[in-house]
């Protein structure tokens, strides 16, 4: 089923969680919510699920208004960032709560609740306590649970954050394949880009209750649209000043470092607040390359992480500069306080408006 | 041995000593102690029966001798009245009757020389007489039966209550109730008690407040029925109904509740499978201290209850203080420490709790 937002808002006391958000989610797609805490994205997942009414707008599930439809009546499962199992009951129980609920016999709840243990790779665990299974296997459990009711939708609310990082990476690929072989809608609200960037369809990057950008990953990394998506998704060297030419797709601001040229994503005009963007792994060692941008730079500290590694730079009078190397074979040796030149072109760099950061 | 160790590791060996000293008094010259002393009272068994008998036949004697002296001084006085002829017969006469006197003393001063006091034989005739005597065991049964109707009648309003202070109040209002709840028993017990006559009794404010409006015709007898004594104790010991079952609610995670409904379930299954099974030795623990404070309570059914109502607590008293035999009043007392055993034994069974739960 389709989940339409439309037009919500939602207010507590004087506070606005969420701030008029218009959204479609279509059936069977992995949908996340990105974004730090507080920025209402665990707000939007209770207006969802049925928690919370909206102050304002409308939210549809399958095309019907759910105002006034309590969570036990809606279409919609939530896992909860505890998982919020049930300790006293067996595995099985659990996973068959939403069965018992529904009047379902005991045979009948025990072969439904079985079918959904070898889903989620559980076989032989059913007659456990859920306090005896490992995070990892509670995390299997909870998703079971949540789709034992068979909803069109199956909310999210951070339920990886409390595994170890292996498990955690290999729960993503889980619930991905999960979300494929069910076919059922996933909302995943997470602050974490990993996450959302390896298993969504679609992102919703959002902050202070606004939406900032909805996209596929790649687009969300590639094509920020706003200074906040460029500095909360994944890495960028933000280089601060105003406009000081345009000429067709590109800009040209006046950093601290001279002036600087990248793409006019926003068709901002001469004069405006801007910082321009550009990712470690898109910046170079000038090496008497054509490049669109070159800054006289100075090596700071260099860390190693095998794979590669992380050169912070240091141009006339800036903060660090971070160059991303991939270590292969051919980085050379760089001392620190060695002069050296960093460079990047023009279609790798963003310019942003600056406003978009400090937007209330 | 070990924890004992550990305790004076930390805590050093005049603090450890201390403990030592303190539970042992404790343990022994406040529990075990005065238990024996009271079970070896009612194990010993005042037999008079042979007292009185010697009693009466002495009596008896002492009638006979009565009745001999009353003939002597009939004899006397015929002398002084008879003829001369006639004197030496009544003078035989009054020979025997001083023989027979002297008889009589004799075994009088024989008897009271056998008379002892009567010893103290082990037996549980003292245990048996409560079995025997129709109006004890009636209220030793009604004493059972309607501390039980307190315990079932405060569970039912407590539980309300502690959920709704637990779970659903706002934080401050929650404190606020709490405080309406504890401010009354600050109060003396008596007076409370006290208060709950003016309430009750048959021109009390209950009585006249209903005939006023008409609700009632006659005024209701509260006190000469078993009515008045229940509504007191439940009122005055709800609190320990109320907090045992607060407290385990209170660390019930609220995701579970909303898991639950999520999962569609109605609220009154949510009481059921999650909140009363987690619940449980709060409620256990409730039940057992309002019946064993029920059973064992004085004032209130001293204050509340009129002379149809009494309450076995009141039986042992007279006992004790009245009757002049501590070794029945020592054999009922110990009656109902049992039942109230046997009650905790039961809510234990009930309740599927041990007492490791208990004493959390």
């Amino acid at each position: 089923m389709d989940i339409d937002i439309d037009n919500v808002s939602m207010q507590f006391g004087d506070f606005t969680a969420v701030k008029q958000t218009s959204l479609q989610i279509p059936a069977g797609e992995f949908f996340s919510f990105l974004g730090p805490s507080g920025c209402g994205k665990t707000t939007i997942l209770r207006m969802v699920s049925g928690f919370l009414e909206p102050t304002e707008g409308a939210i549809r599930i399958g095309g019907q208004d759910m105002r006034g439809i309590g969570p036990n009546r809606r279409p919609t499962a939530l896992i909860f960032q505890n998982l919020a199992l049930f300790p006293l009951m067996k595995v099985w129980e659990n996973i068959a709560f939403g069965l018992e609920v529904r009047g379902i016999s005991k045979g009948e709840r025990r072969r439904r609740a079985e079918e959904l243990i070898d889903l989620v790779a559980l076989q032989g665990q059913g007659d456990k306590l859920v306090t005896e299974l490992s995070g990892g296997q509670r995390q299997r459990v909870a998703i079971a649970r949540a789709l034992a009711v068979e909803p069109a939708v199956l909310l999210l609310d951070e339920p990886l954050s409390a595994l170890d990082l292996k498990l955690r990476q290999h729960m993503r690929a889980e619930l991905r394949a999960i979300q494929k072989r069910t076919g059922v809608t996933f909302i995943y609200i997470t602050h974490d880009q990993g996450e959302a960037l390896t298993m969504s369809d679609r992102i919703a990057v959002m902050s202070q209750g606004v939406i900032e950008q909805v996209d596929s990953g790649e687009k969300i990394y590639d094509e920020p649209a706003t200074a906040f998506v460029a500095t909360f998704v994944g890495e960028n060297n933000p280089f601060y000043g105003r406009v000081m030419s345009t000429d067709g797709p590109y800009a040209v601001i006046d950093s601290m470092l001279g002036p600087l040229r990248g793409r006019n994503k926003q068709r901002l005009i001469v004069g405006d607040r801007a910082i321009l963007f550009v990712r470690p792994e898109r910046c170079r060692l000038a090496n008497g390359e054509e490049l669109d941008n070159v800054i006289a730079s100075s090596v700071d500290r260099i860390d190693l992480e095998g794979a590669f590694r992380n050169l912070f730079v240091r141009g006339e009078g800036s903060r660090d500069i971070v160059v991303h190397q991939t270590n292969d074979g051919m980085i050379g040796d760089l001392m620190p306080g060695q002069r050296i030149n960093v460079g990047f072109d023009a279609d790798d760099a963003l310019v942003l408006q600056e406003s978009g950061l400090s937007r209330q | 041995m070990g924890a004992l160790k550990d305790f004076a590791r930390r805590y050093g060996m005049i603090m450890t000593s201390y403990m030592v000293v303190a539970c042992g008094v404790w343990m022994v010259g406040m529990i075990i102690m005065p238990q024996l002393l009271m079970v070896d009272y009612s194990l010993q068994h005042l037999d008079r029966s042979e007292e009185s008998r010697i009693d009466q036949q002495i009596e008896q004697q002492y009638i006979e001798l009565q009745r001999a002296q009353s003939g002597l001084r009939g004899l006397n006085r015929d002398l002084e009245a008879a003829a001369e002829a006639d004197r030496p017969a009544i003078e035989t006469q009054i020979g025997e009757r001083e023989r027979e006197i002297e008889q009589i003393e004799g075994l009088i001063t024989e008897l009271e020389n056998t008379f002892v006091e009567a010893e103290p034989v082990y037996s549980f005739a003292n245990y048996e007489y409560l079995f025997t005597n129709s109006l004890h065991r009636a209220i030793f049964l009604k004493t059972i039966w309607a501390s039980a109707l307190v315990t079932f009648i405060a569970l039912l309003m407590c539980y309300p209550i502690a959920f709704y202070l637990a779970k659903v109040a706002p934080g401050e209002r929650a404190a606020l109730l709490m405080l309406a709840l504890i401010i009354p028993y600050w109060i003396n017990e008596i007076l409370r008690t006290f208060a709950w006559l003016m309430i009750l009794s048959y021109n009390g404010i209950f009585n006249q407040a209903f005939t006023g409006l008409g609700v009632i015709e006659e005024p209701i007898d509260f006190l000469n029925q078993n009515i008045g004594v229940v509504i007191g104790m439940t009122y005055t010991y709800i609190l320990f109904m109320v907090f045992p079952i607060y407290n385990t609610i209170d660390t019930l995670d609220k995701n579970q509740l909303e898991a639950a409904r999520d999962l569609g379930s109605p609220w009154w299954r949510i009481h059921w499978r999650i909140v009363i099974p987690h619940a449980k030795p709060g409620i256990a623990v409730g039940c057992i201290m309002t019946f064993m404070l029920a059973a064992g309570s004085y004032a209130v059914p001293q204050i509340l209850g009129g002379t149809s109502s009494l309450w076995f607590t009141q039986i042992i008293y007279n006992w004790f203080f009245e009757g002049g035999d501590w070794n029945v009043g020592s054999a009922y007392a110990f009656l109902l420490l049992a039942i109230c055993v046997i009650f905790i034994l039961t809510m234990m069974r009930v309740f599927k709790v041990g007492l490791d739960d208990i004493s959390r």
